[in-house]
């Protein structure tokens, strides 16, 4: 039995839907990533399932108990925002003791949860030490310990580390994971960034807009977009988007990209034989080289833009302008001519109007 | 090469502390050049010297090859653009771009003609007659720059213009920023603490620490060459992969001792001149792409993180006790937490640096694959 489970949860605001029938499970001892862009919803969901917000209708149960209708305070579980208050004239042993401390916890019972905590986020060095002089990871960790040091069968995270420096969130992101492992708590991470939430996750769900758009795990998410706004979404740097027409015929289907004619093998999920289609591929899933090839197009350099391990270039092949990603140490110029090759597994092709996926590999 | 701007050992104090601490750089005409550096590293102290809004204490700052230290702002030939772009919102995309022009007293059909010719190539036109609060950031941001562009400075100053955006709308904006400036050629000096945004939009970067300025060089040879620990720890996202030992010689083979580990580096050898590091606290480091997942790779470990870094999966690998390697493989390939592979490194990607100073060993000379 799934340890949390939201079936059909919306939520209206004044005749707006801010969540649209919401249903995902997650395991005990797991962490589901909520992903989504600002305003999609994953605060209302958290705060949902933390009890803050009422659901217009939907029900919320944990090990097949309905808790729906259950208060905050009863359902024991621990909610981090993306800026945790902290009270800035205590000590660090203080903050994190305060919910103990409310619970009337004998002194030394809180001595011993606080510092167990501590050691296991690393922080016993700030313990003494008030909020001002902490870094910006160690003053998340703070909170985090307060929100662990409780025990909660279940932790809800909200955009934790958003307000960190690139560097320290990243370190911050991947540390939390390896805690995660010696931890094994349940845990609902909502994060604005896709590649925070397929890292941290054991599962992610894609929420776009207040319904959740795609759900499962972070590989096959990302492997295989079942929706363009979700392609749109996860990838980054950011997926080439052609309008093409397609023609389908038996387990292959012609694409027709201005004047390149790609052959894919691949069932279309849709009644017409041929139309017109959204293509998307991956900068990373096209290939350049000096010498044309089979099925190559010519195109190019326009611009050059180092990554690091990678540079991304874009390459004008007559009206469009395409972006490609190759290794850093790819001798490329800008003004060259190059030549380009897309690999048809790897194009996926969504329905203009509904944006849904209409190829199927056969 | 003409440069646009040269400082030249420029030094700034505020009280106690030393801003900018004999920093010296050429600016090339044509080019993106930008300061890079953490906050407090002295960049933006820099740029404010450059545009005349602070004095220095010491050293010139010349522009166009004309010594401008003692000069107004105005009188410069710069124009800043800054962080908040300063559009005023309830005036017209025209009139804000116009505003430069207008208070330099410029003839009202210069205004027209010099106003429209920078909206076409910023493609601005469409919007011009909008009210300026009710266009996007990005475009917001292309008034900014436009209404420097038409005062045609012979250098821009850019200030951390992209902070204010999401990474959706930087990513097209640090893309169409330099495509701007490749069709106008025009020189910019750019100022970010954001180290991939130096790597995409600039043709040179220069790194700056503590007011000083560490190393100068095109975004391939910073991120491919650092000079120093510090440029190696902060260029690259994932970070280095590094490992701490001290440098031993064994019967005529360097050896990296980590704890009970030894690794040897008879292959770094050949690239470095290691003599001078002997019996010292070394660094050694990697980037995560120049290792990789390979069966007869020199050591083992299991597969701890799995990191989502755009197209690529960065695995964390757990190879000694307090040693972590990153090394990518693609999103296609399968791979679970906890499992064991083995992993190798490019020896002539491999940087050495001295613990305590942060340099690096000069190099033996021998092909390092550095274009």
């Amino acid at each position: 039995m799934a340890f949390l489970k939201l079936e059909g949860i919306s939520k209206k605001y004044n005749d707006r839907f801010a969540l649209d029938n919401i249903t995902l499970s997650v395991e005990k001892g797991e962490i589901l990533s909520i992903a989504g862009p600002p305003g999609s919803g994953k605060t209302t969901l958290l705060k949902i399932i933390a009890g803050l917000v009422k659901p217009t209708s939907g029900r919320v149960y944990v090990e097949g108990t309905d808790i729906t209708e259950t208060p905050p305070y009863l359902r024991g579980f621990s909610m981090v925002f993306e800026t945790p208050p902290v009270y800035p004239d205590r000590t660090g042993y203080e903050n994190i003791a305060f919910p103990l401390r409310l619970r009337k916890l004998p002194e030394d019972e809180v001595r011993k949860r606080v510092y167990e905590v501590a050691e296991l986020l690393a922080i016993k060095h700030i313990l003494s030490r008030k909020p001002s002089t902490y870094s910006g990871g160690e003053y998340q960790r703070v909170a985090l310990a307060r929100a662990l040091v409780t025990s909660p069968k279940l932790l809800l995270l909200d955009e934790p580390f958003r307000n960190l420096d690139a560097k320290i969130r990243e370190h911050m992101v991947v540390w939390f994971k390896q805690l995660q492992a010696k931890l094994g708590i349940t845990i609902v991470y909502a994060t604005h960034d896709p590649l925070e939430a397929f890292t941290i996750g054991n599962r992610a769900a894609i929420l776009l807009n207040g319904r959740v758009k795609q759900y499962g795990l972070p590989a096959n998410i990302l492997r295989n977009p079942l929706s363009h706004d979700v392609d749109e979404f996860i990838s980054i740097p950011a997926l080439n988007t052609f309008k093409v027409r397609f023609r389908s015929m038996d387990d292959e289907v012609l694409i027709q990209l201005n004047s390149i004619t790609i052959r894919k093998r691949a069932k279309l999920n849709t009644e017409n034989g041929e139309g017109e289609a959204i293509a998307t591929v991956r900068p990373m899933d096209i290939s350049v080289s000096r010498s044309p090839g089979e099925g190559t197009v010519a195109g190019r350099v326009e611009l050059i833009q180092y990554l690091g391990a990678n540079i991304l270039a874009t390459v004008r092949v007559g009206d469009l302008s395409i972006r490609v990603v190759v290794p850093k140490d790819a001798v490329i110029r800008e003004g060259e001519d190059i030549y380009l090759s897309l690999d048809p597994a790897r194009i996926r092709l969504y329905e203009t109007s509904s944006g849904r996926r209409l190829d199927v590999v056969v | 090469m003409n440069a646009d701007v040269v400082v030249e050992s420029v030094s700034k104090r505020f009280g106690d502390v030393v801003a900018v601490d004999g920093v010296s750089f050429d600016v090339y005409r044509g080019e993106i050049f930008t300061l890079l550096g953490p906050s407090g590293c002295g960049k933006t102290t820099t740029l404010r010297i450059i545009a005349g809004l602070e004095r220095p204490d010491r050293g010139r700052v010349y522009i166009g090859g004309k010594d401008v230290t003692d000069l107004p702002p105005q009188k410069r030939d710069v124009c800043l653009v800054f962080q908040e772009y300063a559009v005023f919102p309830h005036m017209s995309v025209y009139e804000n771009i116009a505003f430069g022009l207008k208070i330099r007293r410029i003839s009202p059909s210069d205004v027209g003609k010099r106003v429209s010719e920078v909206a076409e190539v910023l493609e601005l036109t469409e919007h011009l007659e909008k009210r300026a609060g009710r266009v996007g950031l990005s475009e917001q941001q292309k008034i900014a720059l436009a209404r420097c562009m038409v005062v045609e400075p012979r250098v821009l100053l850019l200030d951390e213009p992209l902070t204010l955006v999401d990474a959706r709308t930087r990513e097209k904006m640090r893309r169409e920023l330099r495509e701007i400036q490749r069709k106008i050629g025009i020189t910019m000096l750019y100022v970010t603490h954001d180290q991939l945004e130096a790597l995409m939009l600039s043709d040179r970067i220069a790194v700056m620490s503590k007011g000083k300025l560490v190393q100068v060089g095109t975004p391939i040879e910073i991120y491919d060459n650092p000079q120093s620990l510090f440029v190696a720890q902060f260029i690259g996202s994932p970070t280095m992969n590094f490992i701490e030992g001290v440098l031993r010689k064994y019967g005529g083979s360097f050896i990296l001792e980590s704890g009970n580990f030894r690794i040897p580096l008879d292959d770094v050898a050949k690239l470095y001149n290691l003599e001078n590091l002997m019996d010292r606290e070394v660094v050694i480091g990697f980037r995560p792409e120049d290792g990789s997942i390979d069966a007869k790779g020199a050591v083992e470990g299991s597969v701890e993180v799995i990191e989502v870094v755009g197209d690529r999966l960065a695995l964390h690998v757990r190879v000694f006790r307090d040693v972590v390697l990153k090394v990518y493989t693609t999103i296609y390939d399968d791979v679970v937490i906890g499992s064991k592979v083995r992993l190798s490194v490019n020896p002539n990607k491999v940087h050495v640096f001295d613990k305590i100073s942060g340099r690096k060993p000069l190099p033996t000379g021998v092909g390092h694959g550095i274009p």
